[in-house]
């Protein structure tokens, strides 16, 4: 009976070596597939037999074929992934942003022309050109104003429309989430991992927390696998929530509309999206724009109120009391997108009032003076800065975001790369490693092979005796 | 740590990306000759060279100010100057006729000459330069003075026009000239219109040393003239203050265009070199890279 055994054991043998030169090749094939674990034929040696006296050993078999997997390096992937999504969708918005405070000209040389328009007429205030030449500062500053501040509403329809990409890449990434959880479930129903349909998903999983922050619980031993973000499920088993940004919400942009996994529930879900990409496109959109619109719309209105104050302090060429020369601005929002000189002044500049006095001297030039030397005053609107000062640091501030968030994004792309090499370095595929298995399964299959011809010798051997 | 396949690609893919951004940065500094192409590049410079540049334009305000008050305060010298010329052609022809030896007739023709100078004295008060008149206070858009039995009357006001000469200091760059013509406000002041006109009166009547005769107006002439110098010494300082102030403007301006220049402009040596350094260091990243993925144990097994 032993011959049969040596044979039967060095079939198996080489049945072995097949499956793990074939775990092998697979491995080779993968080398280049993102997201790809290498796999591991699992060889054991069967369990022996006792054959009288002796226990003998009884050849081996593959067992199992499992991936190399760090559950660790997976999940701090997954957190890397969600940081660098953040700091990626702020940066980019940030790089738009910064365009609308030029580094020369804008709203700052406009607000020095302004002034020194004012310095100029106090030179000659009975002047008509000089007149003109404030009128058209004026004109230069509302148009800076406003023009600074529709490029950083437009930098908000921009982050809108991504909004609305980001969501549904997130709503379709979620379907397919769904749907491997299903197969993996069916497939390892049998006992055997489904080690590539594991891959696939975690593959997925990472666009998912790139795009959200969501991290995976369970799916271990049976159990159902749920996508989470905080307490919001977004994955339960094969069942995916539905995302969508079609809504408009009341502030004109989309908000994130969710719908539970079992349709029970649909709501906005905005708030809760506080990190990955659409963490950081919302709260680019919703806070920090908005912050800088505020902080202009305050400089505007301040500087239309205080030229205003003084103006109508004043007298005009004609002695009569100076009119408001900018029109009158009520609410701070959109104050930017407001500022307008009177038609009545830019029609008919002699009505500037560049005098103090009602006398209608030409020669009077305080008032023109004085309008001049709010641009050296500090008001408690703008936090008792001068107008000069309180667009400067708007435009620091701006600058050193846009700043830290490039730095950010490199920061957290090298802890992305620090992260993927500690889980390539466990799980991923060395072809010189594989070289060497290959050779050693391809001499263990040669060995085998050895094996059965020996076998078939001895069985001539014994045949012959009895002939 | 183990070594893969992919993860050593991503590396060297990693490296070169790096490289090449720091080269591209670089080569766009190069291009553009600024240091500073957007705030984030250095948002503290920016705003630095920004506030650099509203200074900058302020000083140009200030030194347009002073460009433009310069000649007026000059042309006020002028007419200074001649307004003391008056003075003394009146004075000496006073002196002259106080003089026992003249006749009733020689000071008849010479009361001709001081009406003439009268005459002189009231176009001088409505000196008129760029369109205004510069002795009329605010209200320069008129003749200040018209004429009035025994003097003139002033229709002007007694505003000073001050212009902004630098953040601190203002100077006016008139003078009113009820004060300068007229003595108002002035401690002892001597009105000159009606010097002028009584001087002409005592010649014309033939009166010497009598009451407001012609040896009174000797002593208001004499105090007339100290009256124009003393306003002329402070025009002549107001013109010394503007030109001090200028000075200081081109000083300034100069230095806050350097010191734009080294926040904005790249540093031409610095940028050139560390642009020949980051192009050696990306070839020996490629050169390294594909020394590192080129070999594979397939090459030595055949």
């Amino acid at each position: 009976m032993s011959i049969l055994t040596s044979l039967s054991i060095a079939a198996r043998a080489m049945q072995a070596q097949q499956e793990a030169i074939q775990t092998t090749s697979h491995n080779v094939a993968n080398v280049a597939t993102p997201g790809y674990s290498r796999q591991q034929a699992v060889l054991s040696a069967s369990a022996p037999v006792l054959e009288g006296r002796l226990l003998l050993g009884n050849g081996v078999s593959v067992t199992t074929v499992r991936n190399v997997v760090d559950r660790f390096a997976e999940t701090e992937l997954l957190s890397r992934n969600a940081a660098l999504g953040y700091a990626d969708a702020r940066s980019r918005a940030l790089s738009g942003v910064q365009d609308a405070f030029p580094p020369s000209g804008g709203v700052m040389s406009a607000l020095d022309a302004f002034f020194n328009a004012w310095s100029a007429l106090s030179n000659n205030p009975g002047g008509q050109a000089e007149r003109v030449a404030v009128v058209n500062a004026a004109n230069n500053l509302s148009s800076q104003f406003s023009q600074t501040r529709s490029l950083l509403v437009e930098s908000q329809y921009t982050l809108d429309k991504d909004l609305n990409a980001a969501v549904g890449n997130l709503n379709s990434l979620l379907t397919q989430i769904a749907d491997f959880n299903g197969q993996i479930a069916a497939t390892e129903a049998s006992g055997q991992p489904a080690n590539d349909l594991r891959d696939q998903r975690q593959l997925l999983l990472q666009d998912v927390s790139r795009l959200t922050g969501a991290t995976i619980i369970g799916g271990e031993d049976g159990q159902q696998a749920t996508v989470l973000l905080g307490g919001l499920v977004l994955v339960s088993g094969d069942r995916a929530a539905t995302v969508n940004a079609d809504t408009v919400g009341v502030s004109g942009f989309r908000t994130v509309s969710y719908t539970s996994p079992n349709g029970g529930l649909t709501f906005d879900a905005s708030a809760l999206f506080s990190q990955g990409e659409i963490g950081g496109i919302l709260a680019m959109r919703d806070t920090e724009v908005p912050n800088m619109l505020g902080r202009l719309d305050q400089l505007a209105k301040t500087v239309v109120d205080q030229v205003n104050a003084q103006h109508t302090a004043g007298f005009d060429l004609n002695g009569a009391p100076g009119v408001n020369f900018f029109n009158p601005i009520g609410a701070v929002a959109g104050a930017a997108n407001a500022m307008q000189v009177n038609a009545a002044v830019a029609a008919d500049p002699s009505l500037i009032a560049a005098a103090q006095a009602a006398a209608g001297a030409p020669g009077d030039n305080r008032n023109a003076l004085a309008i001049a030397g709010l641009q050296n005053g500090v008001f408690a609107a703008l936090g008792n800065k001068s107008p000069q000062d309180y667009y400067l640091a708007l435009v620091q501030d701006v600058g050193s975001e846009a700043e830290s968030a490039d730095n950010q994004v490199n920061f957290q792309q090298s802890l992305l790369s620090q992260a993927q090499a500690r889980r390539d370095s466990l799980s991923g595929v060395s072809l010189e490693e594989e070289m060497t298995k290959l050779i050693l399964f391809q001499r263990a299959f040669e060995a085998s092979s050895v094996l059965v011809r020996t076998g078939d010798e001895m069985y001539q051997t014994i045949l012959a005796m009895v002939r | 740590m183990r070594v893969t396949n992919q993860s050593l690609s991503a590396q060297v893919q990693d490296t070169l990306q790096q490289a090449l951004r720091r080269l591209n940065e670089t080569q766009e500094q190069i291009a553009s000759g600024k240091r500073i192409n957007r705030l984030s590049d250095d948002p503290f410079g920016a705003v630095r060279a920004l506030d650099l540049n509203s200074l900058g334009a302020s000083l140009d305000q200030y030194q347009k100010n002073i460009d433009a008050a310069l000649p007026v305060l000059n042309q006020t010298d002028s007419a200074l100057g001649q307004l003391n010329d008056i003075l003394t052609r009146a004075k000496e022809i006073a002196v002259q006729m106080a003089n026992g030896s003249m006749s009733a007739a020689d000071r008849v023709s010479a009361a001709a000459e001081v009406h003439e100078l009268s005459a002189r004295l009231l176009s001088l008060g409505n000196f008129r330069f760029d369109n205004r008149y510069l002795f009329g206070g605010f209200a320069n858009g008129a003749a200040p003075f018209t004429p009035a039995v025994g003097g003139a009357t002033y229709n002007g006001d007694s505003g000073a026009i001050n212009v902004q000469a630098n953040r601190s200091t203002t100077v006016a760059l008139n003078i009113a000239g009820d004060a300068l013509f007229q003595g108002v406000g002035v401690v002892g002041g001597t009105d000159l219109f009606a010097t002028l006109s009584d001087l002409e009166t005592a010649l014309t009547g033939n009166n010497v040393s009598g009451a407001n005769g012609v040896t009174t107006q000797i002593g208001r002439l004499d105090s007339g003239l100290d009256q124009v110098s003393a306003f002329r010494a402070d025009i002549g300082a107001r013109i010394e203050t503007l030109n001090a102030a200028h000075q200081g403007l081109e000083a300034m301006q100069l230095k806050t265009t350097d010191m734009r220049s080294k926040i904005e402009d790249v540093d031409a040596i610095k940028v050139y070199s560390d642009f020949a350094r980051l192009q050696q260091a990306f070839q020996a990243a490629l050169e390294s890279s594909a020394r590192v993925v080129q070999p594979s144990i397939l090459d030595f097994i055949k």
